[in-house]
């Protein structure tokens, strides 16, 4: 019993971490339909910025942290803005901006190798290692500040997209863009709004990785992709959907690596992926295929 | 109020609105009638900047609206209530209204405007909470036209109200647009003549792009070719 909680604690830690990424995808998705594959480098991108905030030894690390989020959240819209904007007006098929979106990839990673090097970093500790002891579950405090943080992330979110008027204009550039612009809704800053959100949420999730873990320019590759096919199989297109898919893979990969076998741990996702585009692929979430060209 | 001169707009290679020129004037009603394809969504679509024209004027009321973005034209109080009545199918009748108002400030006002819209349409009082996709056909169209209206255009842009409605649900749209125009400019493109043709004041007939006839509504629905071609008589 105790290794079952263990391990339940241990899947719904990097579940958490799945799906801050995955709503991104998703989000995206809803107001371009169009996968941004440079999505997993902006985690990377913001567990590295800030370390070299941290390096300038200025501000605490919880505030280098905090500008990180919100620096994260900048670029990636100013990737949309500078490029997939530029790309969407001249009615460039969706494949040139998936191109597109897999070349800023390479461009963040690679630019984050020649600063960096490709060495692993360690974040400066601030918070005690000493894992907590809960009858014979064993939690790391930082595993409680990245469920406890992304959870709240999570709703503060939904809570955005749901009941304020510019999370409202979000749903409705998702559902139909001429009919959006006819509200009077500026569909640029809408879709600008959204990159910023999946932006930071994404650098939360290199931050708390970061943080629990260790940060390497190639972290977003494999967190990125594991996070999409969360948001697949949630439903791509579906908020509820991407924290579900999140923590469903992220309980698998845990339950698969501890009961079945650890050299099948990254394999899982995939396997889920191949398994949900086979049998059900509009997610669990998903509405079909109502997709407008 | 709308003054469009000497339009030209191309849509996928077709020569779609030739040398189109049109004026509404402030409380008039005027219907543009025309066979499927002519035109008159196109020309709707362009008065509210969602096709781009290649050349000649758009003005409303002394601003040109040529290469002004979808949601500045709102702005400057223009309410479209396009074809096919694209509402957000996915979120409530309630909610959908409210992004027809999304661009003002005044909260007291809007909600008196959509006691205004439930007081015109009182089936979406009734259905208020319920998501917009989940309407009938004639629901949905009132829900169209009341989302334009939240705007609180100067100018109401309505692209065929009657388009996949049952006959008696016709004449109750044709009723409550009738209602709202005691209050409003009303641009009115329809295949539906007949409707058209008793509620507006003044009619365009539209062919295959360009501008044929022009007259008072009672003159055109006398006219023998309209007659023939529009009203089936």
């Amino acid at each position: 019993m105790g290794e079952f909680l263990q391990q339940l604690w241990n899947g719904l830690s990097i579940g958490s971490v799945y799906a801050l990424v995955a709503v991104g995808y998703t989000l995206v998705f809803g107001v371009l339909k169009f996968i941004n594959f440079a999505h997993g480098s902006i985690l990377t991108l913001g567990a590295y910025i800030a370390l070299l905030i941290a390096l300038q030894k200025v501000v605490p690390f919880q505030v280098a942290m905090g500008l990180s989020m919100v620096l994260s959240g900048f670029f990636s819209m100013l990737t949309e803005q500078q490029v997939y904007k530029k790309l969407r007006v001249k009615n460039a098929p969706r494949l040139n901006m998936l191109i597109t979106s897999i070349g800023i990839s390479l461009l963040v990673e690679n630019a984050i190798v020649v600063y960096f090097s490709a060495d692993y970093h360690i974040y400066p500790r601030i918070m005690s290692g000493v894992p907590i002891q809960l009858g014979e579950v064993l939690i790391p405090p930082v595993d409680i500040l990245l469920v406890v943080g992304a959870i709240i992330l999570m709703l503060a979110l939904w809570f955005f997209v749901n009941r304020t008027l510019t999370g409202l204009s979000i749903k409705a550039v998702s559902m139909d863009r001429d009919a959006s612009s006819l509200m009077g809704i500026n569909v640029n800053r809408a879709i600008s709004v959204t990159f910023f959100l999946a932006g930071v949420m994404a650098a939360t999730a290199g931050l708390l990785i970061g943080m629990k873990f260790s940060v390497n320019p190639a972290l977003g590759g494999l967190f990125g992709l594991k996070s999409f096919s969360a948001a697949v199989l949630g439903g791509i297109g579906s908020i509820q959907g991407a924290y579900v898919g999140g923590y469903l893979i992220g309980l698998l990969e845990t339950f698969g690596a501890g009961y079945i076998s650890s050299n099948f741990k990254d394999a899982i996702a995939f396997i889920l992926l191949v398994l949900v585009l086979l049998f059900k692929p509009s997610g669990i979430f998903g509405k079909g295929t109502k997709e407008k060209v | 109020m709308l003054k469009i001169e000497n339009l030209h707009v191309y849509y996928g290679g077709i020569h779609a609105l030739d040398d189109v020129s049109i004026n509404v004037e402030e409380g008039e009603i005027v219907t543009i009638i025309g066979a499927n394809g002519a035109g008159k969504s196109t020309l709707l679509r362009t008065i509210s900047g969602i096709v781009p024209s290649k050349s000649g004027s758009i003005t409303f009321k002394g601003n040109n609206l040529v290469k002004m973005a979808p949601h500045n034209i709102v702005a400057a109080g223009i309410g479209h209530a396009p074809e096919g009545r694209r509402i957000f199918y996915d979120l409530t009748v309630e909610q959908n209204l409210r992004l027809g108002a999304f661009l003002r400030k005044d909260y007291k006002e809007i909600e008196k405007d959509r006691d205004r819209v439930f007081h015109i349409f009182p089936r979406l009082e009734e259905r208020r909470l319920q998501l917009a996709g989940t309407l009938s056909g004639g629901e949905q169209q009132m829900l169209c036209i009341g989302r334009a209206m939240m705007s609180k255009p100067k100018l109401l842009l309505l692209d065929e109200p009657s388009m996949g409605l049952a006959p008696v649900l016709v004449q109750e749209i044709y009723r409550e647009i009738s209602e709202i125009a005691k209050d409003a400019t009303i641009l009115l493109v329809e295949q539906n003549a007949y409707q058209a043709l008793k509620t507006a004041h003044r009619g365009y007939v539209l062919e295959t792009g360009r501008i044929v006839m022009e007259a008072k509504c009672l003159d055109l629905a006398k006219d023998p070719t309209v007659k023939k071609a529009y009203l089936g008589r």
